[in-house]
Order: structure tokens, then sequence, then C-alpha cells
């Protein structure tokens, strides 16, 4: 069974651009245009991560991991955003990952399965242990 | 008959020694003459001045009634006859005589016989004596020559008479004189000393029109007195002719004949017949001319020429006068004199203790109400209300920094009654001007429209203009002023203001203003030397405040910088402002790379046709993107439409709304329904609006803010009703301090932890690219208001 991705972002050609380039990586790639599409896609989809814009109309992104975080404590999150000031933010933290956004998208995948690997092992270990 | 002589010449000479008048002496010539010729009849006639008639002035026998009512006109009758051959006649039958002429209701019908003689003065015939008897009589030579000695005696007697009228007459002229001097003594009048001179110069003379005309500058004023004598341009001939001539040379003027004397014009308006004037010179200045027309001769009341002794009386006349109008003169003078001498005294001792006050006063706002104190006070200038500007070198303005004045005529009688008891009961006017409430100078509205008051020194303003010339500019009347003043007299609500300029180390350092809006009193020259002087020390003691000031600001402003530094290295390494731009940057670049990329890796794809419109679209937003930006900094604008100002206020308001309820901010619209639509870059006006509604937000919400807080928002049309719109944001944050005061539109500057400094200095980028207007009206202690400007722009 494929990893599940879900891309949250509200351009609709960074969208598109991550799912061919994720689809192209072996994924399967679901998106969402806000944080309310992604509420209401995540328990159909049930994602392995969440790619996650900061700045989206109405609910922030941050606003959103914060708010997903209360009921998700496992599923890896990326924040994905256009400047890199926010790794000061201390409500990044809260995620697994950061990535400034970058045409190269061979850093993101590296970065999804860096963040994969780690959420896997811990849970792999359980398993066997 | 010898005996009879030594009687009769006794008689005579008793007569003519006595004083009685002159009718009663010839009374009693004409009954002695009867007497001593046995005679039923005596009558005395006496030629007139003119020679022109042969009045009976005495008889004796004839019906009383006949004296003085009968006149032989020239040439009729025996006395005539006698009056011009100057030879006695003896008639027995007059009637037989063929000169006879017989006048009725004398009674001398009765008479038959008649012996006349000429009174003879040396050459001159005075008249004629004549005695009749009832019966014919053949008068012998005796009889003829005796009638022609009482007749000698007569004419001396006449003489005597005529000297004691004429004596008496100048008794008269000089008593009416001496009333004339004593009364012109009593008044400094000008009007009032007409009215006497020209009283007594009716008594003296016999015109029918008498005239005063005043000098003005050497030269006769259209003025004359009494005014009820005629229109001032009716008789505006008579005096620039006769007058100005008689003024000029100094020499006085007899005309007999105005139909004969042809020198002067218009002297119809002022006389039928005859004219007498003379200045009214003394030392040297000629103080007028006084004018007298048309003698009406008495008794018949034809108008005669004036006589030489009228003429003479009229130069006296005018003497006295001269010296009554020179004595008033001077008495002003001296009076001013003493004025004058009072307001030195005054002037220096406002001055002294002035000077003492300001350096006693230990603060800048201290001194500032001292100034103002000193020139409203009544013990000092007395001036109702002033004006304190100082110069701001750096934006070349004015700026109003105190106004001290009532704010109505009941305020003004209140604070007039409070400090007059204040200084009466009080210690004295030192410590009374170091102890002003400035607390209550400042809540008066006249204060806050004071300080709002900004005046471009290259304006056409007063203000300016007296800072520009180092020197006073008085605006006494609308004829003074400049279209700026106009505007500037009309907020300020008077007319009729002054300023002089405050001037220390050969700088103008600042202005004071002052009118007299409450009791009209002019403000006159003296004032406003009394100003200038009062200037000099003001302007040093506001320089040396401002010295000390200024060292303090120095100081200051070096910390300023370095406060401005860390924030530009703050921005420097990732400023808010180029976030979000980084941020709209990022977006479609990220995209074009990567799609870039995928054809790159994976050329003639199927999907490489839809890859590569993505990228050209991506690469469109780009380009407009950085247009816009590039726009913004050369300032031109392709999005103005025609934009209702009220919308996007309601959007801005719509915007902020929650954040205004939870700060507890009273967000009042005061929308103008009659906006017209103005061309406008929505965007970028929504953006200065926006800056300046979280201004005053933040303004009213810091936590030691104790004021209301309320936010109101007005819009209107512009004052000129040229197509703009106006909008203010005015809140009750308190105002901003002085000392940021002339930052606050600089880039970078802020007095919040957290801002850019951008937003006011961005908000004025945007009006002015707009070629709009941004003005702040701050009041400290209250709030600020900013107002917006838009004409509609093509």
């Amino acid at each position: 069974m494929k990893i599940k991705i879900l891309v949250v972002d509200d351009e609709e050609n960074i969208r598109l651009l991550y799912k061919e380039e994720l689809t192209d990586a072996g994924y399967e790639v679901d998106t969402a245009r806000d944080a309310m599409d992604a509420d209401k896609k995540i328990p159909l989809f049930r994602p392995d991560l969440i790619t996650l814009d900061i700045k989206m109309p109405g609910m922030d992104g941050l606003e959103y991991l914060r708010k997903f975080r209360e009921k998700d404590k496992t599923t890896p999150v990326v924040l994905c955003t256009a400047y890199a000031d926010y790794k000061r933010d201390f409500q990044v933290w809260a995620s697994d990952a950061y990535w400034v956004k970058s045409s190269n998208i061979e850093q993101l995948k590296t970065t999804i399965k860096e963040v994969l690997d780690k959420a896997r092992k811990p849970k792999e270990g359980k398993a066997q242990g | 008959m010898k005996d009879m002589d030594e009687k009769l010449l006794r008689e005579l000479s008793s007569i003519s020694l006595s004083r009685l008048y002159l009718s009663g002496m010839l009374d009693n010539i004409a009954a002695s003459a009867a007497e001593a010729l046995s005679a039923d009849a005596a009558a005395i006639l006496l030629l007139d001045e003119a020679r022109e008639t042969l009045t009976l002035r005495a008889c004796r026998g004839l019906s009383s009634e006949a004296a003085n009512n009968i006149r032989l006109p020239k040439g009729k009758g025996v006395s005539w006859r006698i009056a011009s051959q100057r030879k006695p006649v003896a008639l027995a039958r007059v009637r037989d005589d063929p000169d006879f002429y017989h006048i009725p209701q004398t009674g001398e019908d009765r008479f038959t016989s008649m012996l006349g003689a000429p009174i003879m003065l040396g050459e001159n015939c005075l008249g004629v004596l004549y005695v009749q008897t009832v019966g014919p009589r053949d008068y012998s030579e005796d009889d003829t020559a005796l009638l022609q000695e009482i007749a000698s005696l007569a004419a001396g007697s006449i003489q005597a008479g005529w000297h004691i009228e004429r004596a008496q007459e100048k008794v008269r002229f000089l008593t009416a004189l001496n009333d004339m001097s004593g009364r012109v003594s009593s008044t400094d009048d000008f009007i009032q000393i007409s009215g006497h001179v020209l009283r007594c110069a009716a008594e003296i003379i016999q015109a029918r029109t008498l005239i005063i005309w005043t000098a003005e500058n050497g030269l006769p004023s259209l003025k004359h007195f009494p005014e009820a004598t005629g229109d001032p341009e009716y008789l505006r001939p008579v005096r620039d002719g006769l007058i100005t001539h008689v003024m000029k040379t100094r020499v006085a003027v007899k005309i007999d004949d105005i139909a004969v004397e042809s020198a002067f014009a218009g002297l119809d308006r002022v006389a039928q017949k005859s004219i007498i004037c003379h200045p009214l010179l003394l030392l040297d200045e000629v103080h007028g001319v006084l004018l007298a027309a048309d003698r009406v001769s008495k008794p018949d009341g034809y108008f005669a020429p004036f006589t030489q002794e009228e003429f003479s009386a009229l130069s006296d006349i005018a003497q006295v006068a001269a010296q009554a109008i020179q004595r008033s003169k001077a008495k002003q003078e001296l009076a001013s004199a003493l004025v004058r001498n009072e307001r030195n005294a005054r002037e220096l001792s406002i001055l002294f203790e002035l000077s003492v006050a300001m350096q006693q006063a230990y603060n800048f706002d201290d001194l500032l109400a001292v100034i103002l104190s000193c020139v409203t006070v009544g013990e000092g200038l007395g001036f109702n209300r002033a004006m304190l500007f100082l110069v701001n070198e750096n934006s070349e303005t004015l700026q109003g920094i105190l106004g001290l004045g009532p704010d109505t005529g009941e305020d003004a009688a209140q604070d007039w009654k409070k400090t007059t008891d204040q200084l009466k009961t009080g210690p004295g006017l030192i410590p009374w001007l170091l102890n002003r409430d400035l607390e209550e100078i400042k809540r008066k509205k006249f204060n806050a429209f004071a300080t709002s008051l900004t005046i471009s020194l290259s304006s056409d303003n007063a203000l300016a203009r007296a800072v520009r010339s180092h020197s006073p500019v008085n605006i006494a009347s609308s004829s003074d002023m400049s279209p700026d003043d106009r505007l500037f007299a009309y907020a300020l609500g008077c007319d009729r203001f002054a300023v002089i300029p405050l001037i220390a180390r050969e700088n103008a350092v600042g202005a004071i203003l002052v009118d007299n809006l409450f009791n009209d009193k002019p403000i006159t020259g003296e004032d406003l030397k009394l100003l200038t002087r009062f200037s000099a020390p003001t302007a040093w003691a506001l320089e040396n405040m401002r010295l000390v000031d200024r060292l303090s600001r120095t100081n200051r402003d070096l910390i300023t910088l370095e406060s401005r530094m860390a924030q530009v290295e703050r921005m420097s390494a990732l400023g808010e402002v180029s976030a979000e731009l980084a941020h709209e940057i990022k977006n479609p670049l990220t995209v074009i790379g990567g799609f870039a990329r995928r054809l790159y890796q994976k050329p003639g794809g199927e999907a490489g046709a839809g890859y590569a419109e993505i990228i050209v679209r991506e690469v469109e937003r780009l380009e407009m993107l950085l247009e816009n930006t590039l726009e913004v900094t050369r300032g031109q604008f392709d999005n103005r439409r025609p934009v209702n100002l009220n919308q996007l206020v309601r959007e801005v308001a719509d915007l902020y709304w929650r954040v205004m309820t939870e700060e507890g901010i009273d967000m009042k619209l005061d929308l103008a329904s009659d906006l017209p639509l103005v061309n406008l870059d929505s965007a970028q006006i929504k953006q200065a609006l926006i800056n300046l509604t979280i201004n005053a937000v933040e303004a009213m919400s810091c936590k030691r803010h104790k004021l209301s807080r309320k936010l109101r928002i007005a819009t209107s049309r512009t004052k000129d009703n040229s197509p703009g719109v106006v909008i203010s944001i005015s809140d009750t944050g308190g105002g901003i301090a002085p000392r940021d005061a002339p930052d606050i539109f600089n880039p970078f500057f802020t007095t919040k932890p957290t801002g850019t400094g951008l937003g006011l200095s961005l908000c004025r980028k945007i009006v002015r690219l707009h070629k709009g207007v941004m003005e702040i009206d701050n009041r400290l202690g209250v709030g600020v208001t900013f107002t917006l400007t838009l004409p509609n722009e093509a």
C-alpha cells in the first residue's frame, strides 16, 4: 500500500506541482485548499503525512497545526513557507519539519522521506518489541 | 442880541459837551434855533454817508413822527439846493420858490417863510438847518448870520456826537471782543471756538453771512463753520479761489461789489454785493480764514460795501480767533505730550516688571504664560487677545505655541473682573504673572485654535511677512490684507490685528499676534511701538530657553539615532515589509521552477503543454507584481478609477470592528451623503486609512491611557467646493509628545516596540501621489486628528 500524503496549500499551481512530483516519487497524493478543506479530507483519506502551507486565507497553517495536534499527536506534518523567518516562532516546533519553498522539489522529497523514516522507526520498534 | 448870543453859545457848547446821543443833541439845536430866531419851527436834515439822501434827523414844530422818517432824494426841494450850493437861503414865501417840494404829513404846510443854512464842517457839508414861521416873514441879514452861526456850532456838535457815537461803537466792539476772547479761552473745542467767534462778529458787523474756513497743512480744508452756511461742495469754488488766495498771501481782502471784482470765481455763491475776508494769522501761521459777506445797511436793509471800520474790526476778531485756535492746538499738543510721558513711564515699568518676571520664569511653559499675560493684562499692554508663534527652522514654518484670550465677550468680562480683583488684593503684578493657571489658559478654545496653526514662512500671511521683514505688520483695515490674511482674519474672527516679530541675534525666533476683538479698540502706532520694545527682551528670553532646549535635544537626537540604527538593522535582516513581498514572489517562483524542472526532466511528456501554460501564467503574475511595486515607488497609478470614499471607509471600519469592540473603543463614522466620486487608487487609499486607523487604535490602547476612547472618521466635500473629498480620523489618544512631533513622518521612526515606522510615511506618500494634502492637528492631552484632502485628479 502506498504511503499517503495530503498537500494543504492555497495556491492551485503549488498543489498541482506537489501532487505531480510526489506521485512520481511513488506516494498517493490528495490536496486541500485550506484548513477547512483539510479537516474534511483527513478522516476520509487518512494521510501518513501532511504538507502544510503557513500563509493561507482564513486560518493560517500555524494555527491549524495547533488545532490538529490536539486531536492527532503522531501524523507527521511538514510546514512549507516562502520565507525562513517563522523558524523563530515556537509554534513551528510542533511540526516535524520546516521546508522553505523552492523550485527544487527534491529537497522537499528528501525531507518527507526523512520525516517518514523517523516516524516509522519508533512505530516499528514498538511493533517488534 | 449879544447877551442872547452868549447865552445861546453857552447852551450850544454845553450841548456839544454833553454826553447825549446825537439825536438828542440835534433836537436841542433845533429847539435853540427856533427860539433864537423867534421862529415857529426848526429842522435839521443830514446827508447820509453816500450823499444820496437828506434825512430829517431833528425838528421843532413839525410832526414828531417826521424825525428819521423823512428822506429827500437827491436834488429835491430847497434843502437840497442849500446843501449843494452851500449857501443860506431866505424866503418870505417858500411856496413861491421853484424848488419848493411839499412833503405831506410833516405839518409843514402850515408855514409860509423859510430861512435855511448849510451845516458846514470845514469844506464838508453835513446837512441843512432851517427855521420857518406861520406868517410870511422877511429875514434880515442878521437873522441869516445868526442861523449860520448856529449851523456851524451844530456842525461841531454833530462831529462831537459822531465821535461819541464812534467811541461808544468802539467800546461796544471792544466789549464784544473781550467777551469773545473770554469765551474762546474757556474751550479747546474748535467748533465751540468758531461758534463764539462768529457770534461776536455778528454782533459787531452787520453782515448777512459769516463763515470760517479751517486750515489743514497750510491749506483751507473743505470743512467750514457754521456748517449750516452751505454745502462744502457748493462752496468749493470759493474755497479754492478767494479763501486759498487769502490763506497763501496772508493778506486780507475787501471787495465792495462782487459784480465788479472778477479776480475770484464763485463769489456769488456766498455774497450778493460785498465781502471782507481776513486770514486767521498768528506768528506766521495761518489757522484759517474768516469771511463776512453782504453788509446790511441800516435802516434800509439793502446790501452795501463794508466800512473801513468794519474791515479793521473783522481783522481784530480774526486776530483773537487765531490766538484761540493756536492756544487750543498748543494745549492739545501739551496734553498729548503728557500722555506720551505717562506712556513712557508706564512702558518702562512694564518692561521692568516683565524682565523680572521672565528671569524668574523657570520653565518654557511658564515663560510663555508670562509673555502673553503681559501682552494682555490691562496693567501691561492691554490687548484683548494674543498668540505666540515660534519659528520651526526645519519645516520653515511658524508654529502656534500658545494663545491667550477669552472665548466670548462674557468670558472676557469675567476674566477682566477676576484679574482686576486678583491684582487689587494680590501681592502685585510680578507674582501674578508668575502664577497664572496655565491649564486654564490652555483649556480655552482660543488656545486650541492658536496651537493648531502652522504657517509657512514663504506664505503671504501677515505673520510670515512680519518674520521675513523683521518689522511689525499692522492690519488696521481690510485694505491692508493679502488674500492669505483675509482667510486668516476670517478664522481669527477679527478684522484688525497686528503682528510683531521676535528678533534675537538678528534672527526671527517667532512672532506675537495681538487683537482687540472684544472692545474693538484700534491698534495705534503707539501701541505697536510699545509692543516692539516689549518684543526685544521677550525674544531674548525665548532664545535662551530655546538654546537650553536645543542642547538637551541634541543629546536626545543622539539617543534616537542609536535606536534607529538598531531598528534599521532589524529591518534589513528581514523586515515585515520585505517578508510580505518575499511571500508574493516565492510562491510563483516555486511553481515556475518546479514545473520547469519537470519539463526538463521529462521533455515531450503529455503534460508538457499544461506545465508550459502554468509557467507562462506564473511569470505573468510575477511581472504584474513587479510592475505594481515599481509603480508605487515611481509614484504612478494605473489603478485609479472613480471611487466612493465612504465605501472605502466602511470597508476599513468593518475590518477593525471587532478589535475596536475588544479594546473598548467607541467608533463613530460621520460620512457626508453628498460626497462626489473621486479618482483614487482604492487599494492605496485603503492602505493609508488602515495605517491611520491602526495608529489611532494603538494610541488609545496603551494601558496607562485614561481618556475615553473615541475614534471618529468623518468625510466631507472640500471646503472650496472643488470636486475633491476630505477625510479626517480623530482619536482621543492624548496626542503626540512635542518632542516626537517633528519626527512622525520620518520613515523608520516609531515609538512602538514592534512598529516598522513606515506607516505614516507611507500614508503621506500615498496622499502626495494623489496630489493631496495630509494635515495633522495634534492636541496634547487630547488626541490627534489626521486630515487627508484628496483632489479629483484626472
